[in-house]
């Protein structure tokens, strides 16, 4: 029995995006996958920080498709929603598109299959991975596990500039097993499109779950933001508000119960991409807002919540059928991790304040205070990608 | 901001704004059913039925037994406000019942319509208003009350002008604008006090010269707070609000008044130490000269 060692993973440093394409539900769709992931990770870290990327989890899914056949595949297309075959260009053209260079803002995916030395792949799975996903196939030999470990964690570690290292420990690879690796890196450096101002960040409450309250750096910035109240099919009332990044295609949308009493949990499972679309709708107004600021690493281990979702065969050393990866042996999938890193603080890209005279009335605006736990998400609005989704328990 | 808590009952014609009980705007009383406040207060959302009145208020976050609150009847925008800068920054709110006065709650007096504040008058701002750009003031929330000369709108204007990238012949600070503060910054209005009096006294009577209006951020240097210019609108307030025509008084200044007051913040209790400390630096140079 052979192992398909896979490990996705995703980082973010912030920023984003500029061009107009209309036609795409299905990185919604794709994305969508990855939310329902987000919110099986959830369920078992109810009172984590956890960050997450569906567009990174739908990149390995659908990469892994491509080699999958049988009921292997099947259960891979029920959950999706989509056939990478049948639309293969468009997510090419997704793919492009959030990494497009005339972008302002950077936003980087990479994709790679590490191989072993000499294990035959089939030529089709190759040449499809390398169109759709832009994906390099790289050899590598796992007899030599910390070698391989450390060019791989390199690799890593180039693409995201830096922000995610040590991905893959040696003790993963398992030397007489380990055939392939599949992983997807994204790096995104955001800017504020409108910066806040240092100065105004200062310690305040923030309320844990746990009736605990803490005093954590928060930024403050008044000024005009997609913002308002939404509610979920059963009424539960939330709240939504839209920080863009410089370039005006990714936006981070925080989302936070109204009612201090009700937890995330329960306004969780009616947020898909159709939702995030329709909190773009909303108006925009003057509000001060205070936003913690911070910074979260998380690992996930995705095979739980992936068989949650009813994949569950490609984990199967006796049911996996990846025949159209090789047809040499029998692999399936030992492991699928992903490690995502976000970062948010002041930094932005609006001319300082000083340079131009800006006329603002003094009367009080709205206040919309994050100040406990929320979700996050950063969507590439062009294409309804969704980069990254989180909770933040505590900052 | 750059002012301190007041004195319970010091600026008696102090009123707060509530939207649906939260405080959004000041205004002043200027009668015992009228209230002036700034027209960009007035969004779609404050009608007669979301917005009240709150008098005699001391510190937001405890109210006092000297509070009382009043509902709206009519609310009288300006026909001129079109927008943040633009002219007209004023309205007019009556109240459904008469004002009972004590002496947390008095009016405060309006000035004729000829009377210009000459620029370097030292005046008054109040409000519960932000206390720095983006930091609301902290519980129990007490009326702060700020100290600053006026400056006229030319002055001010060409001010506005300074490390900006609008042409100088593009006025920001209009015609029914005065503003109040030092050059250097430090002292200003902020969000939350819009509406508000800049009072200024003459022979021991109040006389409301401005409404807190805006600015660009607050306290900054050479972008001083602007304020409606009430005299230029007293003669619109005396024809809706016809009541108020009691308190609508003449002034004469007399004495010297610096106009470069808003220059000198930083030296001692402000303009007047100034000559004398020149002076002072004159005498000893001119005896190291010696």
């Amino acid at each position: 029995m052979k192992k398909l060692l896979l490990a996705l993973f995703t980082v973010v440093y912030l920023t984003s995006v500029q061009s107009q394409i209309n036609l795409l539900s299905l990185e919604e769709l794709g994305s969508d996958i990855g939310i329902q992931v987000f919110n099986q990770v959830v369920k078992n870290k109810p009172h984590e920080n956890v960050v997450i990327s569906p567009h990174g989890v739908a990149s390995v899914l659908g990469m892994l498709q491509l080699g999958a056949d049988g009921k292997t595949k099947k259960q891979l297309t029920t959950a999706m929603r989509y056939k990478v075959n049948v639309v293969g260009k468009i997510l090419k053209k997704i793919n492009k598109d959030i990494k497009a260079k005339k972008n302002k803002d950077l936003v980087n995916t990479a994709n790679a299959v590490f191989a072993n030395s000499g294990f035959k792949m089939e030529e089709a799975f190759v040449s499809k991975n390398k169109e759709v996903f832009h994906s390099q196939v790289r050899s590598v030999d796992f007899q030599d596990r910390n070698t391989a470990a450390s060019m791989i964690n390199q690799w890593v570690k180039n693409e995201t500039k830096g922000m995610i290292d040590n991905l893959i420990s040696p003790e993963l690879l398992d030397s007489s097993m380990t055939r392939l690796i599949v992983i997807n890196a994204l790096y995104f450096k955001g800017l504020w499109k409108s910066q806040f101002q240092p100065e105004n960040t200062k310690k305040r409450t923030f309320h844990g779950p746990d009736g605990k309250t803490y005093q954590v750096p928060m930024l403050a910035q008044l000024s005009l933001f997609r913002c308002g109240p939404a509610n979920t099919p059963s009424g539960l009332m939330y709240k939504v508000i839209e920080l863009p990044y410089h370039g005006g295609s990714v936006s981070m949308l925080v989302a936070l119960p109204t009612d201090e009493s009700t937890p995330l949990s329960a306004i969780l499972p009616h947020i898909s991409t159709k939702t995030l679309q329709s909190w773009m709708t909303l108006n925009s107004k003057r509000v001060q807002l205070i936003l913690p600021k911070f910074t979260v690493e998380a690992d996930a281990d995705l095979k739980e919540p992936l068989r949650n979702l009813g994949i569950t065969d490609m984990f199967d050393s006796y049911k996996a059928n990846f025949t159209r990866i090789t047809r040499a042996e029998q692999v399936y999938v030992s492991h699928m991790l992903q490690k995502a890193k976000i970062e948010v603080k002041e930094d932005g890209t609006r001319a300082s304040a000083g340079t131009t005279a800006i006329l603002i009335a003094r009367s009080s605006p709205p206040w919309f205070i994050v100040d406990r736990s929320f979700l996050f998400f950063i969507r590439h609005n062009p294409t309804g990608a969704v980069l990254f989704t989180g909770q933040i328990i505590k900052p | 901001m750059g002012g301190h808590s007041v004195q319970p009952g010091a600026w008696p014609w102090q009123v707060s704004l509530r939207f649906k009980g939260r405080h959004f705007c000041g205004g002043s009383l200027i009668s015992r059913t009228w209230v002036v406040s700034a027209a960009h207060c007035i969004t779609s959302s404050v009608t007669t039925s979301t917005l009240s009145i709150r008098l005699g208020v001391y510190q937001l976050s405890e109210p006092s037994p000297e509070e009382t609150s009043v509902n709206v009847k009519r609310i009288i925008r300006n026909p001129n406000y079109i927008d943040v800068g633009s002219m007209g920054d004023i309205s007019l709110i009556e109240l459904v019942a008469n004002v009972t006065f004590t002496s947390f709650i008095l009016p405060v007096c309006l000035p004729t319509a000829n009377i210009s504040f000459p620029m370097g008058l030292m005046c008054w701002v109040t409000g519960w208003g932000d206390i720095g750009f983006g930091v609301g003031l902290s519980s129990p929330q007490i009326l702060q009350e700020v100290r600053m000369p006026l400056i006229d709108a030319k002055t001010c204007d060409s001010l506005y002008h300074l490390q900006s990238s609008i042409v100088s012949s593009t006025a920001l600070v209009l015609n029914d604008m005065i503003c109040a503060g030092y050059k250097a910054g430090g002292k200003d209005s902020c969000q939350g006090d819009s509406g508000g009096p800049l009072v200024c006294a003459v022979d021991e009577q109040w006389f409301l010269a401005g409404l807190v209006s805006w600015g660009d951020g607050c306290g900054k240097v050479n972008r001083p707070g602007v304020y409606t210019k009430v005299a230029y609108y007293v003669n619109w307030i005396k024809e809706n609000a016809p009541e108020s025509e009691a308190n609508i008084l003449n002034v004469t200044f007399t004495g010297t008044i610096n106009k470069d007051a808003y220059l000198f913040r930083n030296i001692a209790s402000g303009a007047t130490s100034i000559p004398y400390v020149l002076l002072i630096l004159c005498i000893v140079a001119l005896l190291i000269i010696w």
